[in-house]
C-alpha cells in the first residue's frame, strides 16, 4: 500500500480466473467499509468490481491475456477504481454488454482509455455522498 | 465461494420450489443455469426462486435466469422471485429484468 498524505493506493494483480472475482469484491468491499461508505454505496462498488472483472475475464479468454491488474485510490469521499491490461489500440467496450451497462448504472464515473504502454484501462470512481437529517 | 441449490417439487401447486443461498457470480453462474434447467426438463413446471439467502449475484448470473426463463416460457411456465435484497432488485431495475421476471416482493416482504 502506498501512502500520499491524503490519498492512499491499494494494487492487485489477479489472474484473469473467474475463482479469483470474489477476492477482487472482497477487497473492494473492505475498502469502501474502511472509507465509511454507506452500505448502499458499497454493494455498488462491489457489485461495478465483479462485473469489471467478468468482462476482462470474458475478453481474455478472447484474446489469451492471463491476468490484469486493479488500482483502488483512496481519497477523501472518493474511490477511484483502474483496471488494466494488455490489449490492441483497436479494443474497446462494447456499450451494450450487460457488465458496462451495469458499471455505469451503479458508478458515478466510467471511461476507458488506451495507455502508451499497451494497455487498455477502465477507469471508474464513486463520491461518498453525505446525507444531511436536517 | 459458498452457494446452494435446494430444490422441492411441489406435486399439489404443480411447481419447483426452490431455495438460492449465497452468491452467485461468472465463477458458478453456469451451475445455476445447469441446475435450473434440469429441474425444469425433470418437470414443466412454473420455478418459484426464494432469494432471501442471496448475498450477490452478478450479470452472468442474471444472464443464467434469463436462459432458463427462455425454456421455461416455451411451456408456458413462469419464474418467480422472492425475497431480494434491496442490493439485488436493483440490479434487476438498471438491467429492466424486473418487467421480465415476475417478483413476488422483497426481502421485507412489500
Amino acid at each position: 500500500m502506498e501512502t500520499n498524505q491524503a490519498t492512499e493506493t491499494i494494487k492487485l494483480s489477479l489472474p484473469a480466473n473467474a475463482a479469483y472475482v470474489s477476492a477482487a469484491r472482497l477487497t473492494a468491499s473492505s475498502i469502501a467499509n474502511r472509507m465509511n461508505f454507506y452500505i448502499d454505496e458499497i454493494e455498488d462498488i462491489k457489485t461495478a468490481v465483479s462485473e469489471a472483472c467478468a468482462f476482462l475475464i470474458k475478453k481474455s479468454s478472447d484474446s489469451g491475456k492471463n491476468s490484469f491488474k486493479i488500482k483502488f485510490k483512496l481519497e477523501p469521499q472518493k474511490l477511484t477504481i483502474n483496471f488494466s491490461f494488455p490489449a490492441p489500440k483497436e479494443f474497446d467496450c462494447d456499450e451494450t454488454d450487460m457488465s458496462i451497462l451495469m458499471i455505469k448504472g451503479l458508478m458515478d464515473t466510467f471511461v476507458t482509455q488506451h495507455d502508451d504502454d499497451g494497455s487498455f484501462i477502465m477507469t471508474m470512481y464513486k463520491i461518498h455522498k453525505e446525507v444531511s437529517f436536517d | 465461494m459458498d452457494h446452494s441449490i435446494t430444490s422441492l417439487y411441489d406435486e399439489e401447486g404443480k411447481v419447483w420450489n426452490v431455495e438460492l443461498s449465497g452468491e452467485f457470480d461468472i465463477f458458478n453462474s453456469s451451475e445455476l443455469k445447469n441446475s435450473l434447467s434440469e429441474l425444469v426438463a425433470e418437470k414443466n413446471a412454473d420455478l418459484n426462486l426464494d432469494c432471501a439467502k442471496v448475498k450477490f449475484v452478478d450479470s452472468t448470473a442474471l444472464g443464467s435466469l434469463v436462459a432458463v426463463l427462455k425454456n421455461v416460457k416455451a411451456y408456458g411456465g413462469k419464474i418467480v422471485l422472492s425475497g431480494l435484497r434491496p442490493n439485488i432488485l436493483r440490479l434487476f431495475k438498471i438491467t429492466n429484468l424486473d418487467r421480465v421476471f415476475e417478483i413476488a416482493g422483497d426481502i421485507n416482504g412489500n
